[in-house]
């Protein structure tokens, strides 16, 4: 089983680079076919990570991530499970030429992670005491949940571009080949509606969890780094998803808060994690 | 056969003369017909206001067939040949293949990359199709152009980005609102270009015309034409945030919307982008209004630029344009080649077969004795060892003819065999 996970981790790997790959040459040469090669290519390399994680869950009994290496894989197979079709509804492949790279990119930091210890995607199942259907959902929301949040988020870097394209005269290709603003704005607000709605509701399971486990957590949860990190996240989506419906923060304004806003809490997130803060004052100490 | 393109264009001829040489839609049947008599093969006739075009595939050498077409324009029209001498291009074989490509690519057109001529190269040749005035080799050459054609829209950037005012605005609007249909636009003054830029909006489709005038009756004259709401000019200003474009070309000497104007206006729309055409010289809007969030503004110098652009980009796109265009016709013309050695094999098969037949009739009279199935053994041996000779000859002659110039090879195969001309 081992060996079959490392060579499914490496071969989806390969599929994010064919279409990285792509990607570049689409916007050397801007030959559409190289588009549909990077959608199939990422397409395939989420398929093979479903394939991995459905292994791992099969072979632990219980929700497959732990560690530091399966969040960022979860988080990239559902991203691409949420791009691909914002990218086929509107026909408009070249929003790729956002998302790819991107997920590429974290992928290629799990690998380097990877080779600098020595092993892929090896990482020892949770705490027996974390298992249940419970826990399983509220996870696995949070965690397409962020795959939402990290797709407006490329989705607002589109916006920029060509809004910045419109405003200084200069339009380049791939500005033709981008939907229009409307359209990107829309997309947008979709995405951060389902994404804040989800995500709410993760923290209200969280919260019900909690609650029933008492004796799992520390006695000042409720104001743990992890709890802390999640309120802030939802209360940045409800200002960003209510300004925009009230009309004042929109185009422009909206994309740089999406984007900022994402980044700002994920290095937030990179910051704890290094910092061995993560989970500060939120298990009980013996767990 | 011949596979021609005979024609004058813009390039090579005045609007005068494309003006006399034109044939119009209701004319074009019985010149087909007409024209397939004469010519007597198959032919296709692209007559558009920038050429005037016939591809043919006929028999006999390619400059009797252009000699053919020429004199053909000349007497229809009732022109002198002297009118155009030297202006009619005459391409053929590999070359008319090219041109015609080149032709539905939008590569020899005026506005290179214009999507026009794909439509025009389309509709001749279905018009020629329903008067049966094309032939295999015909259709199977504009066939293949109408692929090159989209192989080379898709996958160069020569169709991307429009080249004139009008269509640039359009362009941008497009690449700001979704569906124009859903849209208001605003127009400012009765000038000429901002007039052209309505039209070339409401062609695709913008759903309701504001027309502010200083001059009632030119409001109402306006709002006539293109059925849109008259505004009258005082109002200019409250009616600003009902606007999602606004094209702005009055004569003033100063500028008659501000920053706060559209600022206000925004405030009104709940911040809903706005596309904001200055087709005016001096400038109608203050330019600082650019800096708004949600605001794109566009003034005349702007627009020349973004039109200079994409002109320029797509002449960067030709040379890779070509590429694609010359491997379509490499590949129409190894198809083409094949063809011409079909007659060549087929005599040479029927050649070798009187052959064998001559002297297996001689030997199976010398050996009478032989029951029936040692004859029919005898005679599947002879078919067997002429079907194997022919196989190694046939196959190379088909790679051969695909070359430049098939006919020498042809030539010497009719030699070699003493074969009689293809059938």
């Amino acid at each position: 089983m081992t060996t079959f996970l490392t060579i499914d981790f490496y071969a989806g790997f390969a599929c994010y680079l064919i279409a990285f790959a792509a990607v570049l040459r689409y916007l050397a040469k801007a030959e559409a076919a190289a588009l549909l090669v990077a959608q199939w290519s990422s397409a395939a390399g989420a398929g093979l990570l479903a394939l991995a994680f459905l292994t791992r869950w099969i072979e632990w009994g219980q929700f497959p991530v732990s560690g530091t290496i399966a969040p960022v894989l979860m988080l990239v197979q559902l991203t691409t499970v949420v791009a691909l079709p914002v990218v086929l509804t509107g026909s408009v492949r070249a929003l790729l030429c956002f998302y790819v790279p991107a997920l590429s990119l974290l992928y290629g930091l799990v690998v380097a992670i990877s080779v600098a210890r020595g092993e892929a995607f090896l990482e020892e199942p949770p705490s027996d005491a974390l298992n249940g259907a419970f826990l399983t959902i509220h996870v696995g929301l949070a965690f397409f949940s962020y795959a939402l949040f990290l797709v407006a988020s490329l989705t607002s870097v589109a916006y920029l571009f060509q809004a910045r394209h419109l405003k200084q005269h200069q339009l380049t290709q791939l500005f033709h080949r981008l939907p229009p603003l409307e359209r990107l704005d829309r997309t947008l607000l979709r995405l951060i509606a389902v994404g804040y709605g989800l995500f709410a509701i993760t923290l209200v399971l969280g919260f019900i969890w909690a609650v029933r486990n008492e004796e799992l957590l520390d006695e000042r949860w409720f104001v743990s780094t992890k709890i802390l990190r999640a309120a802030a996240m939802v209360v940045f989506y409800a200002i960003a998803f209510h300004g925009r419906q009230l009309g004042w923060l929109r185009g422009q304004k909206l994309a740089y808060v999406i984007f900022c806003g994402f980044t700002g809490l994920m290095l937030i997130y990179l910051a704890l994690g290094i910092a061995n803060y993560s989970n500060l004052d939120f298990w009980r100490a013996s767990l | 056969m011949s596979f021609t393109a005979t024609g004058i264009n813009h390039r090579t001829s005045p609007v005068e003369l494309r003006e006399k040489l034109n044939f119009d839609a209701e004319a074009l049947p019985n010149v087909l017909q007409q024209l397939k008599k004469r010519i007597g093969g198959g032919v296709v006739m692209l007559s558009t206001c920038n050429r005037v075009e016939v591809y043919a595939n006929a028999p006999g050498a390619a400059d009797d067939i252009h000699k053919s077409i020429r004199e053909f324009v000349a007497e229809t029209k009732g022109i002198s040949q002297d009118r155009f001498d030297g202006m009619f291009y005459e391409y053929a074989d590999k070359d008319a293949i090219v041109h015609l490509f080149r032709v539905a690519s939008s590569l020899d057109s005026l506005v290179v990359g214009e999507g026009q001529i794909l439509g025009q190269v389309h509709d001749a040749y279905l018009a020629s199709q329903a008067e049966q005035a094309t032939d295999k080799i015909v259709s199977a050459a504009f066939q293949k152009a109408f692929g090159v054609a989209k192989d080379v829209r898709t996958n160069t950037r020569i169709s991307e980005g429009k080249v004139s005012i009008g269509s640039v605005a359009v362009d941008l609007a497009v690449s700001i609102f979704m569906d124009l249909r859903a849209k208001t636009v605003m127009i400012i003054g009765s000038g000429e270009m901002g007039e052209q830029t309505l039209k070339s909006l409401t062609s695709h489709g913008v759903g309701r015309v504001l027309l502010v005038n200083r001059s009632p009756e030119k409001a109402e004259a306006l709002s006539e034409r293109y059925g849109g709401e008259a505004i009258p000019y005082d109002q200019l200003k409250r009616a600003l945030s009902r606007a999602d474009m606004v094209i702005s070309s009055t004569g003033a000497d100063e500028p008659i919307l501000g920053h706060a104007d559209f600022q206000l206006a925004l405030r009104e729309r709940s911040q809903e982008p706005m596309f904001v055409i200055d087709i005016a010289v001096p400038r109608d809007i203050d330019g600082r209004v650019n800096e708004l969030d949600n605001i794109y503004l566009y003034d005349i110098d702007g627009l020349s630029r973004v039109s200079e652009a994409n002109m320029e980009a797509r002449r960067n796109e030709i040379d890779r344009c070509m590429k694609i265009v010359d491997r379509g016709a490499s590949q129409f013309m190894r198809w083409f080649h094949g063809l011409l050695a079909e007659p060549t094999i087929v005599s040479m098969a029927e050649e070798l077969n009187a052959i064998r037949e001559q002297e297996l009739g001689k030997t199976l009279n010398s050996l009478s004795g032989l029951d029936s199935k040692a004859r029919e053994e005898i005679e599947y041996l002879s078919k067997r060892i002429v079907n194997r000779i022919m196989q190694r000859p046939m196959a190379q002659l088909k790679r051969e003819v695909t070359e430049d110039d098939p006919h020498n090879v042809l030539h010497l195969v009719k030699r070699l065999f003493g074969l009689q001309e293809s059938k």
